[in-house]
């Protein structure tokens, strides 16, 4: 058998280099790296037969897709990591392990098809897959794995995906250990009652430190490590044992199949030809076609068409039964995501369940930002049908016209987060190919005016300037680094107007903080700065907290007098001078010379706090114009004038295209 | 066709006059009552003859190099006498098949009022060359007695005989091409002299015999600053020119300057140093009694350049060689760039019987190039031959759209005795030194925004 004789670190390079030298062999590579272990496994074992599928064990109900499965060989599982731990790669090895996907077929971050995703690797949009599994026990299980989403955006998909399973695999990095994101997702799985599975991945890599981690998790997190599987998922070493340990950890689904249908809806999508597909995990009873169901939260009712399961591609069974702990989707002839939201519980109508499964959760936007086509109106109309078929797609997406006399007509659209804004963005652009400019992202503020009357308002140039008591959202921040770098991450949040909440030690050297700090501060490349400032090291993760009252002014900007709805912002009174002087030095670098002296201001109220000013132009003329000059002087200013109309007016001053999007649709 | 012959016609009784406003040197005031009188008897006068040119330019492209800043249609570095003579031998047929073209068409031309040959360098030639081309000339059209006759020369190209030489063939204006005083600016603009060779040709030009020097001279050059523009301005005036010319250097992509450069950022100076520049020239020049005529040229009273003022006037003009641009028939047409395909062209022309192949300029163009041009003199345009050739609408259209630049202060409103609004010009040098802009601004509101089918000739 090849490389069997090698010692395990060799191994490594053998298959490392296979895979760099020959990708097509990496399959077969593999596969000797699976016989091997099974080999070795059942020479150790001492038993004569081998864990392949051709064994003729105990068969229950192995490989058939259309039957309900039995409850007791169904496990149900995520995994959950910090990003760019490796959850895509291992959920791609379990793939390959159970041949779930044909070698042929597979791809790496196979269970991503969104093309954000896979130049990305985030992961957006869950997958869900079922796998097949014969463990050492000679049993056939069948695994539902839930993918869920990496970042902090999507938290609440992920706690609903969560909320479907009966375990999941806590992915950690053997050399960067735990992260904020890893405390936040363990939060959430706690929250759920899930039984842990602690893996460390990328023990390969040579500055990996799989005790010093073990003991992090114990610590930090709570849960015994000491089993943890040491695993590469790059190079597939410890897939077999992972799941293992899903088959004996993760408990089996509870639920009844005589009890009332309760299903979760964890995920759901739009398709044009067919309608919304929900992906539902049955938590009590069962679901078979032409069942009459209820949607609970929202109380819409349909008639089940379609059922069928993921493997990942989606298989229609033709049993038209899917029973209590398993995972699959539906189709009822629904049309908006809205009538089916993520969280959900279904149930049947002929015999409803007494209350929905807890936990569900309307989504709600926290960041805004107006959207407008870039060149001209005509373009709204395609701008307001691409949101309104993305949303069908993404039902956290919220918009509404708004207009304003420096961008036009466009939206204010309301996201889950920073990543999802981005997101957005990047998709009207790929898939419908708009040009954009964006304003300035902005989170919703609560204040009252003169009359106490309170007002919740995200665009900065509707908010009145008697506007007072403002109140703003605050998150609660988690940020883990090395104890070195406490001093630049203390310092960073201060300046961001956070307060300390906690801190502790999560292993010899590195720190756990926790911040109350202004949504609105950390939604501007403050990643960005944590990563610098701790050298890459450092890792953060948040979540919504409350509204608290804050010092806030509006500040606006006067461009020749005249104030740019645009250019107005929120600011905490102390930033506002510093704000302002940003605002103003960016536009001065922008705006061209204009005939007249151009006059910058940043004000408050009537009250100016910053300026300066742009010269008047000075010279504009074509020194020499004799008989052969005439015909390229006038194309001359036939340019300039065209070039001149191209300009966007902001105010009284204009300026070109690309410096408006630069001073008006701050880039971030 | 209906609209041009009409418009022949209609012009037939303007352009006279036009001519002798523009031939005399008198305030604006008693030029315009002058027009007036004239006005009916020019009515009288034959129609076909105001088309046709009275001004010539030729053009000479060979350089001993090119300058680093240059775009001209140049040969730089040859000294291969036979490419001049084969230039010299088209360039006198392409002569020959225009000018007998326009004899046969309208039997008699007039005099030439204007000859300018410039290049290139026009003095690399000898004078045999010069008098092919004279001869050539004057085979179809006499010269004007007071014809101004002009070569571009350059310090280092000519000695005191070739000087003399060229003085009898009847040149009596030479444009000297100094561009600075400052050696080291020279040869970063790689200019073939130096300082102390201009002072020699000077001299060399003034003892043949010389009353109408020209001197050109540069500002915004790479690395010059404001002190090395005013001591060149000095010398300048130590020399006592009839005439200046001062360019704003303009950087061409096409040139090295071009790739080396970037407008307005060191080592070339910021749009304010350059303006500052500009304006240093004309104060200090217009100090010195030189009429700041229009943007770029200064003359003492008597001297301003004839030829030029046929441009700016946006008058018709004979061109021949290579890369030269002429306006005659309403045609305006630029020669190829490349020896080769100028050659190819003169051949072309000569099948054609000497008839160009080009559209003739519109109503419109007419009136923006009227405008364009007419902004660059200091004088401006005369709102009653504006009037009168383009249409009430588009003139007052012109009038409403310049009050922002007049309340500004770019623009000047001419009245007469009367108290009538006569013409319109840009201020020196506040006006001049944004003439881009106040044209834009002016053309959009007039005759760029029309649209032409709904042309408005309310002349009939």
């Amino acid at each position: 058998m090849p490389g069997r004789s090698l010692p395990p670190k060799l191994y490594f390079y053998a298959v490392r280099n296979a895979k760099k030298f020959c990708l097509k062999t990496y399959g077969e590579v593999l596969k000797s790296f699976r016989v091997q272990t099974n080999s070795a496994a059942s020479i150790s074992s001492n038993s004569k037969g081998s864990t392949t599928a051709s064994s003729n064990s105990q068969s229950n109900n192995e490989l058939d897709n259309n039957k309900p499965v039995d409850k007791e060989f169904i496990r149900n599982f995520s995994i959950i990591a910090h990003v760019d731990h490796g959850k895509s790669t291992l959920a791609d090895r379990l793939l390959q392990f159970t041949g779930t996907v044909a070698p042929e077929k597979f791809r790496d971050q196979y269970l991503d098809n969104m093309d954000i995703e896979r130049e990305r690797g985030i992961t957006i949009k869950m997958r869900a897959t079922r796998l097949w599994y014969r463990a050492k026990d000679g049993n056939c299980y069948l695994l539902n794995l839930i993918d869920t989403p990496g970042h902090v955006d999507f938290s609440y998909e992920v706690s609903r995906s969560l909320a479907a399973v009966e375990g999941c695999l806590l992915v950690v990095d053997a050399s960067q250990g735990v992260q904020a994101q890893t405390i936040a997702n363990v939060d959430l799985a706690l929250e759920n009652d899930l039984e842990i599975v602690p893996v460390l991945n990328k023990v390969d890599l040579p500055t990996a430190e799989p005790d010093r981690v073990c003991q992090e998790i114990s610590q930090v997190i709570g849960i015994d490590a000491t089993r943890a599987v040491r695993a590469s998922a790059k190079y597939g070493i410890g897939v077999e044992e992972i799941l293992e340990e899903i088959v004996h950890l993760i408990p089996p689904p509870k639920g009844q199949v005589e009890a009332p249908l309760q299903a979760l809806i964890f995920d759901s999508y739009f398709d044009t030809y067919r309608g919304v597909v929900v992906f539902i995990r049955v938590k009590n009873g069962e679901i078979r076609t032409g069942m009459r169901v209820k949607f609970m939260t929202t109380g819409v009712e349909h008639i089940v068409e379609q059922v069928g399961i993921l493997t990942p591609e989606e298989v229609v069974r033709t049993s038209g039964v899917l029973s209590c702990g398993e995972v699959g989707f539906i189709k009822a002839g629904i049309k908006s995501l809205h009538d089916a939201p993520v969280g959900d519980t279904i149930t049947c109508c002929d015999n409803p369940c007494k209350e929905p499964l807890r936990g569900y959760k309307p989504a709600k936007s926290m960041v805004f930002c107006g959207l407008y086509p870039a060149d001209s109106s005509t373009l709204f109309e395609n701008l307001r049908a691409a949101l309104e078929k993305l949303s069908l797609n993404d039902s956290s997406i919220s918009f509404q016209p708004e207009s304003s006399s420096v961008l036009g007509k466009g939206f204010r659209v309301g996201f889950l987060g920073m990543l999802h804004m981005e997101v957005v963005k990047e998709r009207l652009k790929r898939e419908y190919e708009l040009e954009l400019l964006t304003s300035a992202p902005s989170v919703v503020y609560k204040f009252r005016n003169l009359q106490g009357e309170y007002f919740m308002e995200s665009n900065p140039s509707k908010i009145p300037n008697d506007a007072r008591h403002f109140e703003e959202p605050f998150v609660k921040l988690d940020i883990v680094c090395p104890d070195q770098y406490n001093g630049a991450i203390l310092e960073l949040c201060q300046s961001h107007r956070g307060s300390l909440e906690d801190m502790r030690y999560v292993s010899n050297g590195r720190i756990l903080f926790k911040f109350l700090i202004p949504l609105a501060e950390v939604l501007t490349n403050f990643y960005d700065q944590v990563k610098s400032r701790t050298r890459g090291f450092g890792s953060m993760d948040y979540e919504f907290h409350s509204y608290r009252p804050s010092d806030l002014v509006k500040l606006d900007i006067a461009v020749a007098g005249d104030i740019v709805e645009g250019l107005s912002c929120v600011v905490h009174r102390d930033q506002a001078y510093t704000k302002g002087r940003e605002i103003i030095e960016k536009l001065k670098e922008y705006i061209p010379r204009h005939q007249f002296k151009v006059v910058l201001q940043a004000m408050i109220g009537s009250k100016v706090i910053a300026s300066d000013y742009i010269q008047a132009l000075r010279k504009d003329v074509l020194a020499k114009c004799y008989g052969g000059d005439i015909s390229r002087k006038k194309k001359l200013l036939e340019r300039q004038k065209e070039g001149k109309e191209k300009l966007r007016q902001l105010g009284k001053v204009r300026l070109s295209p690309e410096a408006f999007a630069a001073v008006v649709a701050q880039k971030f | 066709m209906k609209q041009s012959s009409s418009f022949v016609k209609r012009l037939g009784f303007i352009k006279p006059c036009l001519f002798k406003y523009f031939s005399t040197r008198h305030k604006p005031q008693t030029l315009f009552r002058r027009m007036m009188l004239c006005h009916n008897t020019s009515l009288l006068e034959n129609t076909t003859d105001w088309t046709l040119p009275k001004s010539a330019y030729i053009h000479i492209p060979f350089c001993v190099r090119k300058c680093l800043y240059c775009d001209f249609a140049v040969v730089a570095g040859t000294t291969n006498l036979n490419l001049y003579d084969t230039y010299i031998e088209h360039l006198l047929k392409e002569i020959e098949t225009t000018l007998s073209y326009f004899k046969r068409k309208y039997q008699k031309l007039p005099a030439l009022e204007t000859l300018y040959i410039g290049g290139g360098t026009p003095s690399v030639l000898s004078y045999i060359h010069l008098q092919r081309i004279v001869d050539k000339l004057q085979q179809y059209v006499d010269f004007a007695p007071t014809s101004e006759f002009t070569v571009e020369m350059d310090p280092g190209t000519f000695d005191l005989s070739k000087a003399r030489q060229f003085r009898n063939l009847g040149v009596n204006r030479v444009s000297i091409g100094v561009q600075s005083f400052d050696d080291n600016l020279l040869k970063l603009c790689g200019r073939s002299h130096n300082s102390k060779q201009v002072y020699m040709a000077w001299d060399i030009l003034r003892t043949a015999g010389f009353t109408n020097l020209s001197l050109d001279l540069m500002s915004g050059l790479p690395y010059q600053s404001e002190e090395i523009f005013r001591d060149s301005i000095e010398k300048a005036i130590s020399l006592d020119p009839e005439h200046l010319s001062c360019y704003d250097l303009i950087i061409e992509q096409s040139t090295p300057f071009g790739k080396k450069y970037q407008s307005g950022v060191f080592p070339l100076p910021s749009e304010d140093e350059a303006a500052c520049m500009y304006i240093l020239a004309s104060s200090r020049l217009r100090e010195q009694g030189y009429e700041h005529y229009e943007i770029s040229n200064y003359g003492k009273p008597a001297y301003l350049s004839k030829h030029n003022q046929t441009y700016w006037k946006n008058q018709s003009y004979y061109g021949f060689g290579m890369s030269a641009t002429s306006y005659t028939e309403m045609k305006r047409f630029t020669r190829p760039r490349k020896l080769v395909s100028y050659f190819e062209w003169v051949k072309q022309l000569e099948k054609r019987k000497g008839e160009l192949e080009c559209p003739q300029e519109s109503l419109r163009e007419q009136a923006v190039d009227t405008l364009i041009l007419g902004l660059r003199m200091k004088q401006g345009i005369s709102l009653n031959t504006f009037t009168k050739l383009y249409g009430q609408s588009i003139s007052q259209l012109v009038i409403d759209a310049s009050q922002p630049w007049i309340t500004s202060g770019h623009m000047l409103e001419i009245y007469n005795r009367n108290g009538q609004l006569e013409g319109l010009a840009l201020k020196d040098p506040e006006g001049f030194l944004l003439q881009n802009s106040i044209l834009i601004s002016l053309l959009e509101k007039s005759l760029w925004t029309t649209n032409s089918s709904t042309y408005p000739v309310t002349l009939s």
